[in-house]
């Protein structure tokens, strides 16, 4: 089975919330990767519910698209969001993973988008 | 004032000697300026050379050990940093509000009692040192140092009870041998001379900044502060008798129109005292006491005061004259009828016969006619005279009283006095005209008595006046003369501090030009080694940049000192500062600290370095990765960075380093282990998450995935940054292509073909190597970076590990 968008948001912030002992050093970079999952799974969901076949289309593309359907903020919003979680997702330059509070931001910033954008189906 | 400071001086002063009263200033200054007032005033003996204060032991080498921080800054619950205590590079990465700086806070804290990052802060940023998370529990700093010949290493510490301020705290250092300080320890200057960190904040700081401020930072790492502070308290004394001076004169310019405007001759003499370069202020304190006639009686104020005197003849003495005068007429009168009467008229009508004769000669009598005054005569005349004198008695007797009493009446009357005839504001015409009268007095006895008698009386009375209006006169010159004596008084003891001032202001010039040229030359002594660590140091650093040092020196004193700084951008002569970017500023601030910090002479074998990194490019790096690597081989560096270029360029340039990651994890927690490369960090974290039982089971097929296809990237970065950099690629160029290359496929392509464009050859490549478990697994990654996998998690961290470590060791 497939965990919602809203799940993987909660599984990400409970990572962040109460990392567990064994993982003390993955759990930003694992909650990162949540975090985006959900943001992505959502965009998916979002894009079937609009009756859209992006499955094929990469997530850069999507996210250029996405203020043709959506408010400028949301878009935006998701933007910023899956770049930043991207970025600690990637060996990126020289990039520390993000710290608790970042990753707390993000993860309101993924809630946010979620919210924002519905199923798609309104 | 530190003994250092003092040591110093003496051993300038025995080099290079200034007069004895310039050198007990020197001397007393060193102390600050309330011992030189003090020695200024007098109220001190002279200094005299501490005899303990030569010869102290050199302090032993110290390595850190551990920093154990609980409740301060950006760390809550207990949190150890553990050191390798000895030479080496430790790098401790974690990112910007990770808590790493709390760590390096933490052991300047402790052994200085302070943080320069602090020090320029608003007391907001002071008052909040403790960390949000630890609450009011108490809060603890504790550093472990190794020290050479200690068999135990010592701890540094700091604690706090809970609501306790910052600087309510004191160090305690305990050793083997019990409790001890930090002064005790002999830290307390090295700490400041040889200051063993250096922030971001006081590394940009250091050099961008106007000339004299940027000197001042110099100076202060060079330990001369003392010094400075030595000639500023000097300077200060001087300018402050500057100003007494000029106050005086400036109050001489309002004094001498108000001395002008007075009609005194004590004004006129206080202005003639005052007027010129050099006061004498003896005579304006004479004229101000109002004696200054005592040496000029023919002064107006004397006149005045003398005709307020004048009386005129006494009225007794007058009287009593003119009576005895009277009486010895009448009394004269009387014996004039006797026998004696009449032998003294014979007597006396005889010897003026006699005189005649002698003025005239012999001759006829003048008086009868008849007879003839000769010899013969003579003889006979003086006969009868003596005979007629000896009967007369009783009249000669009346007769000479007379003449006494007409004397003594005669010796009243003196001429006008002569202040009567000066020009000093009172009308003496009258007094003038009585006493000409009283003076032409008649010869006649019985005249003279009616003169005494009838005269003295208008002369007193035109006195009488006289006294009123000199009286009156002076108490108007008193009036005019009050408000500019009183201003005259109060200037007076301003003046003589003054003049006092004077052999002061020259002593103090000599002491401040020698202070001065102590201050140069020991700057340009301890400057000179560490000019040419810098500009060697510079060499490693500077790498790609085109700026060269050219020379680098401390100039000027005072207002216009300076760091001089010479440099060539491309071979061409220029200013440095303008030319430099910010992040050559730091590393040029980092090539003057790091020789500082590592003098022999310094006790710390340790350099805490906060953050360099931050506005370097990577160039620069590798520089400072070598640079760091060659003093670690005789000094223990701990570098804290916010990243991870330069643990990459340690490892890429295989310098012998540990790196330690810190993490800060909600609440303050912060976390500190040493680190792998992000390889081999990757591989771990997704074993970890695969073997952690308490973890939701959904997590690991999202995650995992996520973290092998991390570890194949670091595998493939790795690769291409050696390969390229050895080939000579700039830096930039490298991470530009390592930041295009997004998608795993393109990165792997370009670690194994040199080529992000192959991506779409990657997977048919890796199909012939390995049975097609390696392109299995590139595949998964592909997927489960944004979806979860269906194939074993086990096998996906085996083959992962596999794949990356064969791209990253190939050749």
């Amino acid at each position: 089975m497939t965990e919602t968008p809203r799940e993987l948001l909660d599984l990400a912030r409970d990572m962040v919330e109460r990392p567990p002992v064994r993982t003390h050093a993955v759990w930003p970079r694992a909650a990162a990767l949540l975090a985006r999952q959900a943001l992505e799974a959502h965009l998916d969901r979002y894009w079937h519910g609009r009756g859209l076949d992006m499955d094929a289309v990469s997530m850069r593309a999507q996210l250029i698209c996405l203020p043709e359907y959506a408010p400028d903020a949301i878009a935006g919003e998701a933007a910023h969001a899956w770049s930043a979680l991207s970025s600690a997702c990637h060996v990126h330059a020289y990039d520390l993973p993000p710290t608790a509070t970042e990753l707390e931001g993000l993860c309101a910033s993924v809630e946010r988008v979620i919210d924002g954008l519905g199923a798609g189906t309104d | 004032m530190d003994d250092a400071v003092l040591d110093l001086v003496y051993e300038r002063l025995d080099r290079e000697p200034i007069e004895g009263g310039a050198e007990v200033l020197v001397l007393a200054a060193c102390h600050g300026s309330e011992a030189l007032e003090a020695q200024l005033a007098g109220m001190s003996a002279a200094p005299t050379r501490p005899a303990a204060a030569t010869g102290t032991a050199e302090p032993p080498g110290a390595y850190l050990r551990s920093i154990s921080v609980q409740g301060f800054r950006g760390i809550g619950p207990p949190a150890r940093l553990d050191l390798a205590p000895g030479p080496g590079l430790t790098l401790v990465a974690g990112r910007n509000g990770s808590g790493k700086s709390s760590f390096a806070e933490a052991v300047e804290f402790a052994l200085t009692g302070t943080s320069k990052r602090w020090e320029d802060r608003s007391a907001v940023w002071r008052e909040g040192w403790r960390n949000l998370h630890a609450g009011s529990e108490a809060a603890r700093i504790e550093v472990e140092l190794c020290v050479e010949d200690e068999s135990r290493p010592l701890t540094v510490g700091c604690g706090w009870e809970p609501g306790a301020e910052l600087v309510a705290c004191e160090s305690r250092v305990t050793t083997a041998a019990g409790p001890s300080s930090v002064d005790e320890l002999g830290w307390r200057v090295p700490l400041s001379t040889y200051r063993p960190f250096l922030s971001y904040d006081e590394l940009g700081s250091l050099l961008s900044q106007e000339p004299s401020k940027l000197y001042d930072r110099l100076a202060t790492i060079l330990g001369l502060e003392g010094l400075v502070d030595l000639a500023r308290t000097l300077r200060d004394a001087r300018t402050a008798r500057e100003r007494l001076q000029k106050g005086a004169r400036d109050s001489v310019k309002r004094l001498l129109p108000l001395l002008g405007a007075v009609d005194d001759e004590r004004a006129r003499a206080a202005a003639a005292a005052v007027k010129g370069r050099t006061w004498d202020l003896d005579m304006a304190e004479l004229a101000l006491e109002g004696t200054v006639e005592a040496g000029d009686p023919a002064g107006d104020l004397a006149v005045l005061r003398t005709l307020e005197t004048l009386t005129g003849p006494d009225e007794v003495a007058v009287t009593v004259a003119f009576q005895a005068l009277r009486r010895a007429l009448a009394e004269a009168a009387a014996v004039a009828d006797t026998d004696a009467g009449r032998a003294l008229a014979t007597a006396q009508l005889l010897g003026q016969a006699i005189d005649h004769h002698e003025t005239c000669g012999d001759g006829a009598c003048p008086v009868c006619g008849a007879g003839t005054l000769d010899d013969r005569w003579l003889e006979g005349a003086l006969e009868q005279q003596a005979r007629l004198l000896a009967e007369s008695g009783a009249a000669t007797a009346a007769s000479e009283t007379v003449r006494g009493a007409a004397r003594a009446a005669r010796a009243l009357i003196t001429p006008a006095p002569a202040p009567l005839r000066r020009e000093v504001g009172v009308d003496c015409a009258a007094a003038l005209a009585a006493w000409h009268e009283w003076s032409s007095a008649p010869d006649e006895p019985d005249r003279l008595a009616d003169h005494l008698e009838g005269r003295a009386p208008a002369l007193r009375r035109a006195l009488a006046e006289v006294r009123a209006q000199a009286e009156h006169q002076r108490a108007e010159r008193e009036d005019a003369w009050r408000p500019v004596a009183s201003a005259l008084r109060d200037w007076l003891p301003v003046a003589r501090q003054a003049q006092a001032a004077t052999p002061q202001i020259k002593l103090l010039q000599t002491a401040e030009t020698w202070a001065a040229t102590a201050v140069g030359a020991t700057r340009d002594e301890r400057f000179a080694p560490i000019a040419a660590q810098a500009e060697d140091n510079w060499q490693l650093l500077r790498l790609q940049s085109n700026v060269e040092i050219g020379s680098l020196t401390l100039a000027g004193t005072a207002t216009t000192r300076k760091v001089v700084l010479d440099v060539r951008v491309d071979g061409t002569d220029a200013s440095a500062l303008g030319v430099m970017s910010q992040g050559e500023l730091h590393a040029l601030a980092l090539c003057l600290f790091l020789p500082r910090a590592t003098m022999p002479e310094s006790p710390f074998r340790f350099v805490v370095i906060d953050d360099p990194v931050q506005a370097m490019d990577p160039a620069r790096v590798d520089g400072l990765a070598r640079l760091l690597s060659r003093t670690a081989a005789t000094r223990q560096v701990v570098v804290f960075t916010h990243d991870e270029r330069l643990p990459e360029a340690v490892r890429r340039l295989g310098i012998a380093a540990t790196v330690i990651g810190v993490i800060r994890q909600p609440g303050s927690e912060v976390d500190v282990r040493i680190q792998l490369d992000p390889l081999e960090r990757a591989l771990e974290d997704a074993r970890a998450v695969l073997l952690t039982d308490e973890l939701d089971g959904r997590v690991a097929p999202r995650v995992v995935p996520g973290l092998c296809r991390l570890a194949v990237e670091a595998a493939c970065s790795e690769r291409v940054r050696r390969v390229r950099l050895e080939r000579g690629d700039t830096h930039h160029a490298v991470e530009d292509e390592l930041a295009r290359a997004t998608s795993v496929l393109a990165r792997v392509a370009l670690a194994v073909f040199d080529d992000a464009g192959r991506a779409g050859d990657v997977l048919r490549y890796f199909d012939n190597r390995s049975g097609g478990r390696y392109a299995d697994a590139l595949q998964a990654l592909k997927r489960g970076a944004h979806q979860p996998v269906g194939c074993d998690l086990r096998d996906l961290v085996r083959d992962t590990a596999l794949l990356a470590r064969e791209i990253a060791a190939r050749p």
